[in-house]
């Protein structure tokens, strides 16, 4: 006698389910289940999981969700066909939407659209109380079921008989259900656990609301036999036989809008891409790429993909009407048909594509094309998707959140009782770079934990169980699918917690899987900088010269601070060292300074053979057209997989899902096979074990961070294209940047800084020169009124609009004119922009003190007032003013004041320590700019500014572990550390750290950290 | 007009019931951080310091103690200690942190002014501990002296200016838009105000500030709400970590004593009946009182009454917090009051007999508690406590005999069935307890209905763990 589980919750019932779907799935297929359903609260965000897990399990998936009615009835619903999946996705749909963010709600009402589902009626829990399954007969007739659920809590027999003499009484079957809610009876403390923290108690006061018994876990057969009757059991079966439907049939319907009537799409297409070859080309496209455009017409054509890249070409063409600046990447947008389109800007004729990547027939998944949109106008772009396509037809990827050490912590130790105090040390614990991976044992002892207890052990294992357990749904930054008719046929939306938006219950990868089309809406702060530049240089994109000699020197130097990508500090090291000279090696920088090729110990060779240190060498003829390019060291993902083709003798169908594994092997592992494989391949082939050995480590560093070389190429056009305009226009650079922040690295305070260095005069904020935004004036930058803290955009456009009618003279006289209010005043005074009216800042900030909100009705004369004596700023105060009111100073670096004091401690400049030889060991200070913990986490890295420049430290894991408080806290540290130098680049290698942020007082540093 | 103020800056952290070495902080939030507020010596030693951001003081000391500060608990503290200040002159009033008292009248009741600081100082009470005082002639003047120049006794108003020029305006005053603008204009004492055009002050921060200066300086009246001490004493103290041994109580009691003490002498009182109630974290709380054979005000006596209490006295649950409540007291030396006197409900009375003829421990009640182990879910408690609460009793309860042994008893198997005056018979399988894996002794059984040769019906259970048979209840 089998059995299929027709009521079964997974943890995307946030904080009911006590384990994953994959498990669920994977332990029914164990038992020999029949069928599976995967009924979650209201939710179907985790049957594609659950669907992929039963397909290589070969166990049967039902999908369907449990429901409580508004009227008290408790429920569950089963897809039968197709029809009835899209009759559930709008029921959900409608549950969710009605209510907010993570609630549901629905009345009997509601389900009156539901057909071809089939339904258990699950009775409550006290087999004494009330039943009324009458509503629920008289709906259901013919595909109802009363759920017999035992529960081993005594009340067994007594539940049965009253079910039975229910069931006689309506005329409803009785059918077999477990009520589950975890794989095995082993996640009892964890199921206890989430009720707990769902209630925000703990596990000790949870009362009746802790399980009773393990018993709601997938059951032997044997136990399901001793509990049910067989004819329940048959009856699950039966039902199981009913439901036919499965998500491999969602076949998704590309957006048919934007074919002109008349014309087939393949041939609008192609329209389009002819007439973009003849704007690309004007004096005749290359015959190589003619013949790549027909290479991927035909592919694309065969796939029937023409709306996917319709529907992104009608993104971009939007964006170009309104002056939005965008750029395409992904593996399907470096494609001479993306070119065409002017999806990119990459020339196919100067880089070799790799066509297996652009679209793949044994591959069953959607073409990717992520665009990058000008960040301040993404919104422009998602509000065009919206109001196209309608939200029924466009809603946003969902991200699931899941649970991380710190949240796991946080919540499972207040949950266990944990008192506040112990909860914070406890999060705290997990602060910082500890927020992947395992919770360890040490960091518990660390902040001063006896690991002994019974309690910590608990607190150990459950937080553990409980990382990766979904959290919630959130939305996808920007990821968007988009239907043919209607959504809600496809998968259930549900609300944002942003107003107005909504969100689909999948997230990217269940999109992937299941090979639905996505388009991803991104925002990228460069492109708002660079489309500013361009404005202000009166300038297009396609204008800035190529291959400038100056931008190269400029970049070798590696003088590149808020340069797009190559201001990081990884980079910044990197560039002396590889010298660009030409696109393709911008192209490389981007792709080799990532954790994928640092730790595939790919940079080196690389580097050494690019310095001709190192022959070049290549085991065959092969190998040497996949990695001639890159001098034999595969950089790109592309490579690995042409590599696996021609070295190993895989499809490129077959490569691509080496791609896939690699992605995901650092989550869950599984490379093993593919190790195999390759290896047996390449010596097949002829290739020595020590080779095959090293493409393979290469792999596995990879992992999750290799960059494709297309998606290296849009990078690296931005690259040029910011450095361009840093190397010529260093004025314009900064009034684009300071405009377009927050992005990159760097604060204003450091851009304002190096482009004072640079030579560009920068002019402070003045209420009778400022504009709202920053501005040029000649080639000298003046401030906006932007940077004022405090500052209302409204009262600053107001200024702005009144000074067209002639200078402001006094206080009062700029509040009537602009219309502005004492709050907006005091930001200007604090802000020392009011200089011009001849006021220090003091005095400033005395004259608006005295400025009535409301101005008075007859225009009089304001009262002779007596001038109190008042102090004139020094110094030290008003750079502290500066930083607090601006986040930056035109004034000395606050570190200049500093000096006498620092050097009585011996504490050297960067200066200084740029003059003392490699492995002296010094003692540094500086404000905290950026802390960073790159990839395996051996070390964190520092950034520290004093008057006379920037000053990398290297912080060892061990050290950076005892030291942590110090680390992470102080806004001004001081290190004693050793100096390193090597091919012009300096590092400090510290070996012991202070805190000196005492010495700054009240002065507010912002350092980025971790990001 | 003379006033003295005492300040009371540990006030904040007496609130909670600490052992010295135990290091031990306030906090208090502040913009949306939480901040060291306060801390004692033992934390002081460890490097916390006031200011500091709670994470950072708890990287610095792991064994820290933080409670959020509790501005309620502090005013009824310092109002405890105004039934001390009581003594000295009937015009007692108040400021955070501060009694203030008007004593130019009891100055010759007490033998001058430094006899009187003397004397206040030897009966503060613990609780109030270490205290700073200042006295002037205003009452504005005395509280922030007594915070910023403890120990200054100023006479004369005319003095006052003076002595208050160079003090930081921000000790002075919270108004937020009065201390920003003296920044913003690169001042910042109480003298540098006084010195700016008053006419022009009042334009930019209104009258406020003009108002508080010229009460500080006595040029204005400064008018108070005279304070009358409450008829009733009743004081909480919160202890800072959770006390299991009935011994450790007797550090926070006797806080509690001296603060009775001290309001009763305020009030020229005596009490007979202490009740003392002991708040835990999980159970209801603990309740006795301790009564005199006649009415006194004396600390000793109190506590050696306690100490015997304490010493029959078995704890549920660690303690979290203490009450002390004297609902009566008697003018002081007067003959003790009637113990069973009118005025008490009905079911008190009984109690109250019933326990005197039974002894305390006899009368007990019951109480459900929601828990899937039988035996847990009843509890004894003290009779009439939770009166009125419901707790839904569960639904498999019905199943279970009304009767359980008081600890399971285990169960001989002969040929493979338990036996309990004779082999048993089981009927089928009836429910599963799996629960409790938090207290680290889960319970995991199997019950059953079982019949024994005579007929009597038991209630069983088999240990899933172990297969051990235990009985662990009879159906009547």
């Amino acid at each position: 006698m089998g059995y299929a589980e027709l009521h079964c919750l997974t943890n995307f019932s946030f904080l009911r389910g006590a384990s994953h779907p994959e498990e669920l799935v994977a332990r029914a297929a164990a038992l020999g289940y029949g069928a599976l359903a995967i009924t979650d609260e209201c939710s179907l965000a985790g049957v594609v999981r659950a669907h992929e897990a039963a397909k290589e399990a070969g166990l049967k998936l039902i999908v369907g969700c449990e429901l409580h009615l508004a009227e008290g009835d408790h429920l569950v619903l089963l897809a039968r066909d197709r029809e009835g999946y899209a009759a559930l996705c709008r029921l959900v749909t409608r549950g969710r939407r009605a209510a907010p963010k993570g609630r549901y709600h629905l009345a009997r009402a509601d389900l009156d659209g539901v057909f071809r589902c089939l339904a258990l009626w699950i009775p409550p829990r006290d087999p004494s109380a009330a039943m009324e399954p009458g509503w629920f007969a008289g709906r259901f007739a013919g595909g109802g079921w009363l759920a017999h659920e035992p529960a081993r809590d005594g009340l067994d027999g007594e539940r049965l008989e009253r079910l039975q003499r229910l069931g006689r009484r309506h005329g409803l079957p009785l059918v077999a259900a477990g009520n589950v809610c975890m794989h095995v009876p082993e996640r009892r403390p964890l199921k206890d656990l989430l009720t707990a923290i769902r209630h925000r108690t703990t596990v000790e006061r949870l009362g009746y609301r802790a399980l009773r018994n393990g018993e709601r876990h997938l059951r032997s057969l044997e136990a399901l036999r001793d509990l049910h009757p067989p004819e329940l059991l048959e009856a699950s079966l039966e039902i199981a036989r009913r439901c036919t439907f499965s998500l491999d049939e969602l076949a998704y319907e590309y957006p048919d809008d934007l074919t002109p009537a008349g014309i087939t799409p393949a041939a609008f297409l192609r329209e389009l891409v002819e007439a973009g070859k003849a704007r690309r080309w004007p004096r005749g496209c290359p015959e190589k790429v003619a013949e790549q455009i027909e290479r991927e017409l035909a592919l694309i054509a065969e796939l029937e993909y023409e709306p996917y890249f319709l529907t992104v070409w009608d993104l971009v063409r939007f964006a170009r009407e309104r002056g939005i600046l965008c750029q395409g990447r992904g593996s399907a947008a470096n494609s001479a048909v993306c070119y065409c389109l002017g999806i990119t800007e990459v020339d196919p004729a100067r880089m070799e594509l790799l066509f297996e990547r652009f679209l793949s027939k044994e591959r069953n998944e959607p073409p990717d094309i992520d665009v990058d949109f000008e960040h301040e106008r993404r919104e422009e772009v998602i509000q065009y998707v919206y109001g196209k396509y309608g939200r029924h037809r466009a809603a946003l990827a969902a991200t699931v959140i899941t649970y991380r050490p710190r949240s796991a912590l946080r919540d499972a130790a207040r949950a266990l009782g944990f008192t506040l105090q112990e909860v914070e040390r406890l999060a705290r614990a997990a602060s910082g770079w500890r927020s992947r991976g395992a919770v360890e044992a040490q960091w518990l002892a660390e902040v001063g934990f006896d690991l002994r207890g019974r309690r910590m052990r608990l607190l150990l294992r459950l937080a553990n169980e409980l990382l990766g357990f979904p959290r919630h749904l959130s939305q996808h930054v920007g990821g968007f699918v988009i239907a043919r008719d209607t959504l809600e046929r496809l998968v259930p939306v549900e609300n944002a917690a942003m107003a107005g938006r909504t969100v689909i219950q999948w997230d990217k990868d269940d999109l992937e899987s299941l090979g639905l089309m996505k388009v991803d809406v991104l925002g990228l702060g460069m492109l708002s900088a660079i489309r500013r530049a361009l404005d202000l240089l009166g300038m297009k994109l396609r204008e800035i010269p190529p291959e400038d000699p100056g931008t190269y020197e400029m970049i070798q130097r590696a003088d590149t601070l808020g340069v797009f990508q190559v201001e990081s500090r990884a980079q910044i090291s990197m560039l002396p060292r590889l010298k660009p000279r030409n696109f393709y090696d911008l192209v490389v920088e981007v792709a080799i300074v990532r954790p994928g090729p640092i730790q595939g110990e790919m940079v080196h060779p690389y580097l050494r053979r690019r310095q001709g240190l190192e022959p070049v060498e290549y085991p065959s003829e092969a190998v040497r057209r996949v990695l001639e390019r890159t001098l034999g060291v595969p950089i790109f993902q592309e490579q690995v997989i042409r590599l696996a083709v021609v070295a190993a003798g895989f499809t490129p169908g077959e490569a691509d899902q080496l791609r896939r594994a690699m992605a995901a092997w650092r989550r869950r592992g599984g490379l093993e096979h593919w190790e195999r494989r390759l290896k047996a391949g390449m010596t097949e082939r002829g290739y020595s074990t020590g080779f095959a050995d090293r493409i393979f480590r290469q792999i596995l560093g990879f992992g999750e961070y290799g960059f494709p070389e297309s998606h290296a190429a849009s990078f690296a056009l931005l690259v040029y294209v910011s450095a361009w305009i840093k190397c010529h226009h260093p004025g314009v650079f900064l009034t684009a940047l300071l405009n377009s922040q927050p992005m990159g690295f760097y604060a204003p305070a450091q851009l304002v800084r190096d482009a004072r260095e640079h030579g560009v005069e920068v002019r402070p904020v003045e209420v009778n020169c400022s504009a709202w935004e920053t501005t040029l004036e000649g080639e000298a930058v003046r401030l906006g009124l932007h940077l004022v803290k405090g500052l209302s955009r409204k009262g600053a456009e107001r200024l702005v609009t009144a000074r067209r009618a002639g200078s402001f003279r006094t206080v009062d006289e700029l509040a009537r004119r602009a219309g502005l209010d004492r709050r907006d005043l005091e930001a200007l005074a604090a802000a020392d922009a009011l200089a011009s009216l001849g006021h220090h800042r003091h005095r400033a900030r005395w004259e608006v003190a005295a400025v009535v909100p409301e101005p008075p009705l007859v225009a009089q004369a304001p009262p002779v007032e007596v001038d109190p004596a008042l102090p004139s700023p020094g110094e030290a105060e008003s750079i502290l003013h500066d930083y607090r009111s601006l986040g930056l100073s035109l004034r000395r670096h606050p570190l200049a004041l500093l000096r006498a004091e620092l050097a009585r401690e011996d504490f050297l400049s960067s200066a200084e320590v740029a003059r003392r030889p490699p492995g002296a060991v010094v003692r540094v200070a500086g404000l905290v700019l950026v802390r960073q913990r790159p990839g395996k986490g051996n070390a964190v890295f520092v950034t520290l500014e004093d008057e006379t420049g920037v000053l990398n430290l290297i912080v060892w894991r061990s050290l950076a572990e005892r030291q942590r408080p110090v680390l992470l806290r102080a806004s001004l540290l001081g290190a004693w550390a050793e100096i390193q130098r090597v091919e012009g680049v300096q590092h400090l290698v510290v070996r012991r750290l202070c805190d000196r942020s005492w010495l700054l007082g009240e002065l507010e540093v912002k350092s980025r950290d971790f990001h | 007009m003379h006033w003295l103020a005492w300040y009371f800056p540990r006030l904040p952290l007496a609130c909670f019931a600490v052992a010295p070495e135990q290091p031990f902080a306030v906090s208090r939030s502040e913009g949306g951080r939480d901040r060291i507020d306060r801390c004692n010596e033992a934390a002081r030693t460890l490097g916390v310091r006031a200011g500091m951001a709670l994470a950072e003081a708890l990287a610095l000391a792991p064994g820290l103690a933080v409670r959020p500060r509790d501005r309620r608990r502090e005013g009824r503290l310092l109002e405890a200690l105004g039934g001390w200040a009581w003594r000295y002159s009937s015009h007692v009033t108040f400021d955070p942190l501060l009694v203030l008292l008007e004593v130019e009248g009891s100055l010759r009741l007490f033998g001058g002014f430094e006899r009187l600081v003397a004397r206040m100082e030897r009966e503060l009470p613990e609780a109030g501990r270490p205290a700073s005082w200042a006295a002037a002639p205003t009452p504005a003047a005395a509280a922030l002296l007594a915070r910023v120049a403890p120990g200054t006794r100023v006479e004369h108003r005319e003095a006052l200016a003076q002595r208050l020029d160079a003090v930081p305006l921000h000790r002075f005053t919270r108004n937020r838009r009065w201390l920003e603008l003296m920044r913003g204009i690169g001042l910042a004492t109480i003298g540098d105000c006084l010195a700016l055009p008053r006419p022009e002050l009042a334009r930019r921060l209104g009258h406020e500030p003009g108002l508080l200066l010229d009460r500080l300086l006595g040029r204005l009246p400064d008018p108070r709400p005279l304070w009358q001490p409450p008829e009733q004493f009743r004081q909480r103290l919160l202890l800072s970590c959770e006390i299991d041994r009935v011994e450790a109580l007797r550090f926070p009691a006797r806080r509690l004593v001296e603060l009775l003490c001290a309001f009763l002498r305020g009030r020229d009182g005596a009490a007979q009946r202490l009740r003392w109630r002991l708040f835990h974290r999980e159970a209801p709380a603990t309740c006795f009182e301790t009564g005199l054979l006649e009415p006194t005000r004396e600390r000793g006596r109190m506590l050696e009454l306690l100490r015997h209490r304490l010493e029959r006295l078995v704890l549920p649950a660690p303690v979290v917090e203490v009450e002390l409540e004297v609902t009566q007291w008697h003018p002081f030396r007067t003959e003790p009051g009637d113990l069973f006197g009118a005025g008490e409900g009905g079911d008190d009375l009984l109690l109250e007999r019933l326990r005197a003829r039974l002894g305390e421990e006899a009368v007990r009640g019951v109480a459900l508690c929601p828990d899937h182990r039988p035996e847990r879910a009843w509890r004894f408690c003290a009779p009439l406590d939770g009166e009125g609460e419901e707790v839904p009793p569960d639904p498999s309860a019905r199943q279970q005999p009304l009767w359980l042994l008081p600890r399971p008893q285990p169960l001989a198997v002969r040929r493979g069935r338990p036996c309990h005056r004779g082999p048993l018979r089981l009927q089928p399988f009836l429910q599963r307890v799996e629960t409790g894996w938090w207290e680290g002794e889960e319970a995991a059984r199997d019950y059953y209905r079982a019949v024994n040769p005579a007929g009597e019906r038991f209630w069983v259970y088999r240990e899933r763990g172990s297969g051990a048979w235990f009985l662990h209840g009879v159906f009547d």
